[in-house]
């Protein structure tokens, strides 16, 4: 026979015996059929996956690459590392020289100096606030200012008495408590605050004002720091190279200018007023996630503490806009007639607190309404673009350093707005980055050099201090006598003699910009690298650190994905998991085939034999084994990849919705929008397909050994 | 996140306290004692307190130089303003200039900080640290050794030209304090301080700290002499490298204006 009729009648018979075999065949052929849909749907989703985070990453922070100091004891981790802390991620002390080095390469597109580093936000309380607005109310004599300013200091009294009552139920019989307690009601008796009204001179009002600053608004208490993370960078050199960097409310922070670009993502979960946050919480757990309040934990937990926000919302009101929400809430229906007291505030309080009870069914309304008449009265958030702040963070040597700011504007990383991780920092200029970091200028050297050269101390080391101080160097005396002043009590005048007490004039210094050059140059903790071709990412890294080394520069060059810290494992994580769960089916398979084609051969001794008997030669019946499995693997590979393509092809057109905020950074946006990968479609089913039929070779030799002897001996 | 906090830090008591002392008699220790009963180094420790001990008001300039072992530095010029007996201090800074006008304001328990470039006052908390340093508000309390401590006399010996009692101090119980042990050189002939080292109770040295001079001053309000450290010389034994240099100048014991110690005058030093 020739070799195509050999084929021909080979194909006929496995067919025949695919048929005959309908459940071993509808087994292996749905096992390959689930590893085929498994691998394209899975290695698919995940290479858009990956797509779409290199995106948010790169495009927001990290760049293509990055380069780190060899001397960082830490890794970098733009994103959040393993641990809470400081990391050490070392310095350059001047970046240039690795920047002229990397931007001779021809793929590198761009050089952005930055750094990351955590700053605390000082927050007062509102009694601190109004008793500061008093103070200016009587320095500028105006009457009825001051009697405005009054009137707010006696609202906000009002709270806090009632605060001090919820108190006193917990710490029944503090003394202290109890004197606290008598102080607030004495400043709440009628025509306590007369003398203030009659407008006397600060300083005729200084003792009562110190009584209120010092022992009635530390009773407010003590708010939280908030922390904030901020990005150090050239403004100019990062909004050109990073596209997601979006301006939301405000202004940009222009090349030169000092200040701070707020994160939105930052102001809407940490400066936002609580009640606000609680309510946009629920808002988007119950709309947009779908879990209701009633039956999940968490959702309850929430709405339980909403109604305990009401300080937050009386404490910023003044007696006029507190009475005008007072009027708006009866009207929608809160009456606030279980008022524990007969006070504005105690029945304003109650009426919040009935308005900020919600179920199910009232939150939509009740947040809309919120937004439209509570939130325009009250500072909704703790900072808005135009202002300015002090920033706090601990330099290097472990000292704090302060510096005032202006919030230019806010932003976003456009697509991944409600993303924590891509919300997790703000942006400041890099002059003021190295300011806070602890790093002088030149100026800055100049002027403590000069102190220094003014005051005359001698550098003395710590070895040496002993002898330097009292030794044989020494003058053998260390007290000197100054001359004995009056005895008689000083006068005003006296007071004013000596240097010491003389009335200074020192101008607060706030720098609002600096020379662009001083970002050309200088300290940097890390720099991302853009490049023009991606696809040469790993042989641009591998010639980056070549080029260093070469120069004599120590530094490490890092790809997006390990810069960005654990996010950016999580792509490896999720291939490893999905490999793994690939493999296990494809191992399964693969044994169930050579079981069922052993268990097949024992099956078919008759069938084997007698073929054999005819006389098939044992290559036929090898092939015809292998035509089998591979004849079922085909099939069942290519329909479970058409499964894939058609589920990839119609999520392609509905997107799949982003569940979580980390999902929403990793879809880089609310949806993703998977494509199908055609090379993973075509290749997985034949390379799937192509190993079936390879494991199941062993079977079939053992079916081929069959001679036609036995079955005769089994006829018999 | 958050931060790390080195030891490297500056207490200012030393100097506050130290600067607003009183100065009393010190016949009743003999300055050629080669040892010191019991009784007699408590007496020499309780001298030490008065003499530093100030009820009346204080005044004076100091410039704070810290230099760091990884060579980054910080300095500072500020005026000190002090009235025990209302409990009330302030501290202005001068210089540099990025730091001039801003101010710390205490007020019995209260600690405000004023930032002139933005107008605004801030209440610190319990544990803020003061002038950028780790240095905390109950640092500048007045010296309570005697009250703090139990004295034991160690040596007579010799430091550079000086000789000197050398004195082991450790906190009695109940007491928080700083450091729980303390070891102070004090010289024989003036009485002075000249060398002070703390360490933590399992006895790990953690700051040594020279006073290498002194000022006599006759302070008008409790008609008695005051001693002054004029420069201080603070070594972190810890984080090694670490120093810290307090002069202090233009030391004025006269009373102060009344209104000094308000949330008003700091600001018009600024205005």
């Amino acid at each position: 026979m020739k070799s195509a009729e050999v084929a021909s009648l080979l194909f006929q018979v496995a067919l025949r015996n695919l048929w005959l075999y309908k459940v071993k065949t509808l087994v292996i052929g749905a096992l390959l059929a689930a590893g085929s849909f498994l691998a394209i749907v899975g290695l698919s989703l995940l290479s858009n996956v990956e797509k779409s985070m290199r995106e948010s990453i790169i495009e927001s922070v990290a760049g293509h690459l990055q380069i780190q100091s060899m001397k960082a004891k830490d890794s970098l981790a733009l994103f959040g590392g393993e641990f809470f802390g400081r990391a050490d991620v070392g310095s350059f002390a001047d970046f240039a020289p690795y920047r002229d080095v990397i931007l001779k390469h021809p793929n590198v597109d761009a050089f952005v100096p930055m750094g990351l580093d955590i700053a605390i936000l000082g927050r007062g309380n509102e009694m601190d606030d109004v008793l500061d607005a008093l103070r200016a109310g009587i320095a500028t004599g105006d009457k009825r200012l001051v009697r405005d300013r009054v009137d707010a200091v006696v609202f906000q009294l009002g709270q806090l008495s009632l605060e001090l009552a919820e108190r006193r139920k917990i710490s029944a019989g503090d003394a202290d408590a109890a004197a606290q307690e008598a102080d607030v009601e004495r400043m709440l008796a009628p025509g306590a605050f007369d003398d203030l009204l009659s407008v006397p001179s600060e300083r005729e009002a200084e003792p009562f004002l110190q009584f209120l600053e010092t022992k009635i608004a530390p009773l407010s208490g003590e708010k939280m720091p908030i922390y904030l993370g901020y990005l150090g960078t050239d403004m100019g050199l990062y909004t050109a190279n990073f596209k997601k960097y979006r301006i939301v409310e405000g202004e940009g922070l222009p090349q030169g200018e000092r200040g701070i670009m707020l994160s939105q993502k930052i102001r809407e979960t940490q400066l936002k007023n609580l009640a606000a946050r609680l309510f946009d919480k629920l808002d988007k757990r119950v709309n947009k996630s779908g879990v209701r309040i009633a039956g999940d934990a968490e959702n309850e937990r929430t709405a339980a503490d909403l109604p305990r926000q009401y300080s937050t919302i009386v404490g910023q009101l003044d007696r006029a806009r507190a009475a005008a929400l007072s009027e708006k809430l009866s009207v929608a229906g809160f009456r606030g007639e279980d008022a524990p007291g007969s006070g504005d505030v105690a029945k304003l309080g109650a009426q919040l607190k009935a308005f900020l009870t919600v179920n199910d069914e009232n939150l939509n309304e009740r947040r809309t309404w919120f937004y439209a008449n509570v939130a325009p009265l009250i500072r909704l958030y703790q900072i808005n673009a135009g202002e300015t702040v002090t920033l706090r963070s601990y330099t290097r040597s472990g000292y704090i350093k302060s510096l005032p700011m202006k919030v230019h504007g806010i932003f976003s990383f456009e697509g991944i707005e409600d993303s924590d991780l891509a919300g997790a920092t703000n942006i400041i200029d890099l002059v003021s980055f190295r300011e806070l970091y602890g790093q002088m200028n030149a100026a800055s050297r100049a002027e403590l050099e000069a102190m220094r050269a003014q005051v005359g101390v001698k550098d003395v080391s710590a070895e040496t201090a002993e002898d330097a101080l009292f030794g044989s160097g020494s003058s053998g005396s260390v007290e000197s006598s100054s001359a004995a002043t009056s005895e008689v009590p000083a006068s005003p005048s006296d007071v004013e003699k000596g240097d010491v007490l003389k009335t200074l004039v020192v101008k607060p210094v706030l720098p609002t910009s600096f020379n662009p050059e001083e970002v050309r140059s200088g300290l940097a903790l890390n720099a991302a690298i853009k490049l023009k071709d991606f696809s040469k990412l790993e042989k641009t890294r591998e010639e980056l650190t070549l080029a260093l080394k070469s120069a004599g520069l120590e530094a490490k060059v890092i790809d997006w994905q390990t810069a960005s810290g654990l996010v950016g494992q999580f792509v490896n994580i999720t291939r490893g998991v999905l490999i793994f769960a690939i493999v296990i089916i494809f191992v399964v398979a693969l044994v169930i085939i050579n079981n069922s084609i052993i268990v097949g051969t024992f099956n078919r001794i008759q069938e084997i034999g007698t073929m054999r008997a005819i006389g098939a030669q044992r290559s036929f019946v090898l092939n015809l084994f292998l035509a089998e499995t591979g004849i079922t693997s085909l099939i069942g590979a290519f329909l479970g990849a058409a499964g894939a393509v058609v589920l990839l092809v119609s999520l392609s057109r509905v997107g799949i919705p982003a569940t979580s905020d980390i999902v929403t950074f990793l879809f880089s946006g609310p949806r993703l929008f998977p494509s199908v990968r055609w090379p993973v479609a075509v290749g997985a089913p034949v390379a799937m397909a192509v190993m079936a039929t390879l494991t199941s070779v062993y079977a079939a030799r053992h079916a081929a050994k069959v001679q036609p002897v036995e079955a005769m001996q089994e006829k018999e | 996140m958050f931060l790390r906090l080195k030891c490297t830090c500056l207490t200012f008591a030393p100097f506050i306290w130290a600067a607003s002392a009183v100065g009393v008699g010190f016949g009743a220790v003999s300055s050629e004692a080669l040892a010191l009963s019991e009784k007699e180094t408590g007496e020499l420790i309780a001298l030490v307190d008065g003499r530093q001990r100030n009820t009346g008001d204080y005044g004076s300039t100091v410039f704070i130089d810290q230099k760091e072992k990884d060579g980054t530095s910080k300095a500072f010029e500020a005026r000190v303003y002090r009235r025990d007996s209302d409990d009330k201090w302030m501290l202005l800074f001068t210089k540099p200039k990025s730091e001039a006008g801003k101010g710390y304001l205490r007020l019995e328990k209260n600690l405000f900080l004023y930032e002139p470039s933005l107008g605004k006052w801030e209440r610190q908390t319990e544990r803020a640290s003061i002038a950028g340093t780790n240095s905390r508000r109950d640092d500048f309390d007045e010296s309570r050794l005697a009250d703090e401590y139990s004295a034991k006399f160690v040596a007579d010996e010799a430091l550079g030209k000086f000789k000197v009692h050398r004195v082991k101090l450790s906190v009695k119980p109940g007491i928080e304090v700083g450091s729980p042990l303390l070891e102070l050189w004090i010289d024989q002939s003036s009485k002075n301080i000249l060398k002070r080292q703390e360490s933590a109770l399992s006895g790990k040295l953690l700051r040594t700290i020279y006073y290498p001079a002194w000022e006599k001053m006759f302070s008008k309000s409790k008609k008695a002499e005051v001693y002054v450290p004029k420069e201080i010389r603070v070594f972190d034994e810890v984080e090694k490298g670490n120093a810290t240099t307090v002069v202090l100048r233009d030391v004025k014991l006269d009373p102060l204006d009344p209104n000094i110690f308000t949330k008003a005058w700091l600001e018009s030093q600024s205005r």
